[in-house]
C-alpha cells in the first residue's frame, strides 16, 4: 500500500487517505466480528451479506487480495459449503493486520517528517 | 455551492465523497440509512443526493419513491450510487433518479461523482441519465444478482400478503411497511415511513399497543404466542409483534384486519342470543296458552249456563275479552320464536304495502310519506297476515321515531343474493324482494340497534308500547326464510332492509280459528267418545266438560301411556283423539305413530300451546287430522271437531 500514490489517484491528501484507510480497518474489523459470529451461527445469509460488505469496501480501494478472499467465501456460502471458511477468513484477517501495521508505520514515519 | 446529501450504510463511502466533495467546495452532509436521511430533509434543502440502493431500514429506492414524492425535494438531483448497478434486473428508470454510478474502485468512482455534481450545477436538475456510469469497471457478477433476485422475491410475497406488515427500529420507527400495510392504516408511504408506530394509533389504544409492546420486550420469547386487537381508524385490527431473531433491536409487526370477522361474530352472538331469547319466549307463550286454555274454557262453561240477564255475565265477557288480549301478546311471542300460525299463499306486495300505509298516514298525517313500490315486483309466497304485520310495525316504528314532522320512505324491489351479500348476514342463493322503510326521526345508538329485536325491550315511555312490534318483525322476517338489516344516526334517521326470499318451501295451511259467533248448528244427542289426550290437569279437566256439552262422551289421559291403554280398551267407541304435542315421557309424536298403528284411519286432532309449525306440521303431513293452538276457546273447539269429523270424500 503506497499511501502517496492513492492520494494522488484520488485526488486527495495523504491524510485524508490515511483517515479512509482507517475507516477502512474499522469497520472490516467489526465485519469480521459479524462473519465469525454467522460462521459459528451457521447464518449463511448473515456471513453472504457480511462478506458482501467487505468485498465491496476492499474493491474501493483496491485491497485486491481481501477482496477476493472475501468473494470466494460469498461463493462458498452460495454453494452450501459453510465448514470451510476458516481460510479465507484467516487471510483477511492477516492482511487487515498488514495494512494496519503499514499504516501506522507511514504515520510514525510522517510524523516525524512533520517534526521541526 | 450548494449542499450535497450523501446516504449510505457503509462509513467508507460516506468519508469518501464527503471528502472529495469537500474539497470541491459543497456542504455535504451524511445519512446511514434511508430512515436517518429522512430526517436530515427535515431541516435541509440538498440540491444533489447520492443515495445507495441497499440500505438497512429504508431502502434505496423507497427512498428515492418517497423523496419524488416530498413537495420540497421532489425537484432535487437523485444520483443512485450502487454496487448492485451492474447486476440489478430493476430498470434504471425505476428509481426516477437523475443519474446512476456504480460503485467501484474510487478513482474511477470519483470522477463520475464529480461529473454528475457539475452536470447537476449546470443542467439546473432537470438532466436524467438512462446508463449506469462506471460500468466499465467492474464486471456483473452473477452472485450480486442472485442476492438481488432473492431480494426481489421477498418483496413479491410481501406485497402480495394480505396482512400488513411493518418493520420497527429499535426507536420504535416505521422503516418498511408493505402494500397491506399501506391500505390497512390509509396512510401514504411517505407518511407511515419513519413515523413512530405508536402515533398511528389514537390515545386510547396507543396505551394498550404500548402495554403490549412493553410485556413483548421485556420476555426473552420469540414470536408473540397472542396478539392484541385494536381499533386504528374505523378498522379492528389484530396485531402481533415478532422480534428479529438475529437483530434484536428490530421487531415484525404483523397487521391484521378483522373488521368483517369481527362484524360476523357480533351478528353471530346477537342472532344466537336472539334464537335463546326466541326459545325461552316460546316456552313462555305455551305455559300461557295452557293457563288461558283453563281460564277459557271454564268461562265458557260459565257463560254457557248464565242468561246475558246475569249480573256477572258482563263480567265473563271480560275475562274473554282480557284472555283475548293475552292471546295475541303470545300470538306476537310464538310469532317472535317462529312458532306462530303460519298461512302460505301468493302476495302482491305492493298492494299490501299500499292498503297498510293508507291505514297508516290516516293516523299520522304530519308525516310525509312516499313509496317507490317497484311495478315489475315479484310476487311473494308468504303469510298475509304476517306480513301485514311486519310492514304495520315498521311503520309505527318510524311514526314513533317522528314525534313531530317527519318524511318516511317505503321502498319495493327485486334483487338477488349477490347484491345483499355483502351486509352482514350471508343469504342463500336466489331471487328476493327487498323492503325498504326509511323514516327521518330521531335515530338510533349502537346499543339500542343491538336490541331492538328483542321481545320486550323498549325505549319508549311505560304503557306506549309492549316491546314486541321489533320482535315479532325479526321473527316474520326469519319464519319467512329472510333476512332483515338496520342503519341508524342518531339525529338523522332509520333505514330497515328486509329481504324476502321470492321462493319458500315447507310452508303449511292451516284452518283458521273462527269467531264465537261464526258456528252454530244443531248437535246430535250423543256423538261419539272422543279420547282427549294432555298431561295438563287442569286443562284435561275444562277440555273434558266442554266436550260433554258438546254431548261428547270422554275419555281423559294425561299422559301418553295411559292414552294407548285407553285406546286399546274403549277402541270401537273413539271417533277421535285429541292429542297434546308437548307431554313429558311419551311426546304427542309417539302416541300418534302408535295410535296410527292400531288403526291407520283413526282421526286425531292435534292441539299445542305451540303451534303448527315444526312437529305439528309434520305430523299433519302424515295423517293427522287438524290442528288446534290453544288457548281454544268452546266455538273454535266444536268448529275444529266437526270439520275433522265431517265424511271423508273416499
Amino acid at each position: 500500500m503506497d499511501i502517496a500514490t492513492l492520494a494522488r489517484e484520488l485526488g486527495l491528501d495523504e491524510e485524508d487517505v490515511r483517515r479512509l484507510v482507517h475507516t477502512f480497518l474499522d469497520s472490516t474489523e467489526q465485519d469480521l466480528v459479524r462473519l465469525g459470529r454467522a460462521f459459528s451461527e451457521k447464518d449463511a445469509v448473515q456471513l453472504r451479506a457480511t462478506a458482501h460488505h467487505i468485498n465491496g469496501a476492499a474493491g474501493n480501494l483496491e485491497f485486491n487480495e481481501i477482496a477476493e478472499a472475501a468473494l470466494a467465501i460469498e461463493e462458498k456460502v452460495r454453494a452450501g459449503i459453510i465448514e470451510d471458511l476458516a481460510a479465507p477468513i484467516k487471510l483477511i484477517r492477516s492482511r487487515l493486520e498488514m495494512i494496519r501495521s503499514q499504516l501506522s508505520r507511514e504515520e510514525k514515519d510522517h510524523g516525524r517528517s512533520d517534526i521541526p | 455551492m450548494f449542499e450535497v446529501l450523501v446516504i449510505d450504510n457503509h462509513p467508507l463511502i460516506r468519508e469518501y465523497v464527503s471528502t472529495l466533495l469537500g474539497k470541491e467546495g459543497y456542504t455535504v452532509l451524511c445519512a446511514e440509512d434511508g430512515l436517518a436521511a429522512l430526517d436530515v430533509l427535515k431541516t435541509s434543502n440538498p440540491k444533489v443526493i447520492f443515495v445507495d440502493l441497499i440500505m438497512p431500514n429504508i431502502d434505496g429506492q423507497t427512498f428515492c419513491r418517497i423523496v419524488r414524492r416530498m413537495p420540497q425535494h421532489k425537484d432535487c438531483f437523485l444520483v443512485v450510487l450502487s454496487a448492485t448497478a451492474a447486476e440489478s434486473t430493476t430498470p434504471v428508470g425505476v428509481c426516477k433518479a437523475n443519474a446512476y454510478i456504480a460503485k467501484g474502485p474510487f478513482k474511477k468512482m470519483g470522477e463520475h461523482i464529480l461529473d454528475v455534481v457539475e452536470l447537476a450545477a449546470q443542467s439546473n436538475f432537470t438532466a436524467v441519465e438512462t446508463e449506469i456510469r462506471g460500468l466499465e469497471d467492474i464486471h456483473a457478477r452473477e452472485i450480486t444478482k442472485e442476492l438481488l433476485l432473492l431480494k426481489h422475491h421477498f418483496e413479491v410475497v410481501l406485497a402480495s400478503m394480505s396482512e400488513g406488515i411493518l418493520e420497527i427500529n429499535r426507536e420504535g420507527r416505521i422503516v418498511y411497511a408493505n402494500g397491506a400495510a399501506l391500505e390497512i392504516t390509509k396512510m401514504a408511504e411517505e407518511r407511515l415511513l419513519s413515523l413512530r408506530f405508536l402515533e398511528l394509533f389514537q390515545e386510547g389504544a396507543r396505551d394498550s399497543v404500548a402495554s403490549y409492546l412493553r410485556e413483548l420486550s421485556g420476555s426473552d420469547a420469540g414470536p408473540s404466542s397472542t396478539g392484541i386487537e385494536i381499533q386504528l381508524e374505523d378498522k379492528e385490527l389484530e396485531l402481533r409483534l415478532y422480534p428479529i431473531r438475529d437483530d434484536g433491536e428490530k421487531s415484525i409487526v404483523l397487521l391484521m384486519d378483522i373488521t368483517e370477522r369481527k362484524r360476523f361474530e357480533d351478528q353471530l352472538r346477537s342472532s344466537q342470543r336472539l334464537e335463546s331469547i326466541g326459545t325461552l319466549a316460546a316456552g313462555v307463550a305455551h305455559d300461557f296458552n295452557n293457563l288461558l286454555t283453563v281460564i277459557r274454557g271454564n268461562v265458557d262453561i260459565m257463560t254457557m249456563d248464565l242468561q246475558q240477564t246475569h249480573p256477572h255475565y258482563e263480567r265473563l265477557q271480560e275475562i274473554l275479552r282480557q284472555v283475548q288480549s293475552a292471546k295475541r301478546l303470545t300470538g306476537q311471542l310464538l310469532g317472535y320464536a317462529r312458532k306462530g300460525r303460519f298461512e302460505v299463499r301468493l302476495l302482491d306486495l305492493n298492494q299490501l304495502i299500499r292498503e297498510t300505509v293508507e291505514t297508516f298516514g290516516r293516523t299520522r298525517k304530519e308525516i310525509s310519506i312516499h313509496m317507490q313500490l317497484d311495478p315489475k315486483l315479484e310476487v311473494l309466497e308468504g303469510d298475509a297476515g304476517q306480513i301485514e304485520q311486519l310492514v304495520l310495525n315498521l311503520l309505527l316504528n318510524a311514526g314513533d321515531a317522528m314525534p313531530g314532522q317527519g318524511t318516511l320512505d317505503i321502498l319495493t324491489r327485486n334483487v338477488s343474493h349477490e347484491e345483499i351479500s355483502g351486509n352482514v348476514f350471508t343469504p342463500k342463493e336466489g331471487a328476493y324482494i327487498v323492503i325498504a322503510v326509511h323514516d327521518t326521526g330521531i335515530g338510533m345508538d349502537a346499543e339500542t340497534r343491538e336490541r331492538i329485536f328483542e321481545p320486550f325491550f323498549t325505549t319508549k315511555q311505560m304503557g306506549r308500547g309492549t316491546g314486541l312490534g321489533l320482535a315479532s318483525v325479526y321473527g316474520a322476517v326469519k319464519g319467512h326464510g329472510g333476512y332483515i338489516d338496520v342503519d341508524s344516526q342518531i339525529g338523522k334517521g332509520t333505514t330497515f332492509r328486509i329481504y324476502l326470499p321470492v321462493k319458500r318451501q315447507g310452508s303449511a295451511e292451516v284452518s283458521a280459528e273462527l269467531q264465537q259467533d261464526e258456528i252454530d248448528s244443531p248437535e246430535p244427542l250423543n256423538r261419539g267418545t272422543i279420547l282427549l289426550v294432555d298431561d295438563e290437569q287442569a286443562v284435561l279437566k275444562v277440555a273434558a266438560e266442554i266436550l260433554r256439552k258438546l254431548r261428547f262422551n270422554v275419555l281423559a289421559a294425561d299422559s301418553g301411556r295411559e292414552a294407548l291403554r285407553l285406546y286399546r280398551g274403549n277402541r270401537e267407541d273413539v271417533v277421535l283423539v285429541i292429542l297434546d304435542i308437548v307431554m313429558p315421557g311419551m311426546g304427542g309424536s309417539e302416541v300418534f305413530h302408535q295410535l296410527r298403528q292400531l288403526d291407520p284411519e283413526l282421526r286425531v286432532l292435534l292441539c299445542s300451546g305451540y303451534s303448527i309449525q315444526g312437529e305439528a306440521d309434520r305430523l299433519m303431513g302424515i295423517g293427522a287430522s287438524g290442528f288446534i293452538q290453544k288457548p281454544f276457546s268452546l266455538r273454535s273447539l266444536e268448529h275444529s271437531i266437526n270439520e275433522v269429523l265431517q265424511p271423508q270424500d273416499n
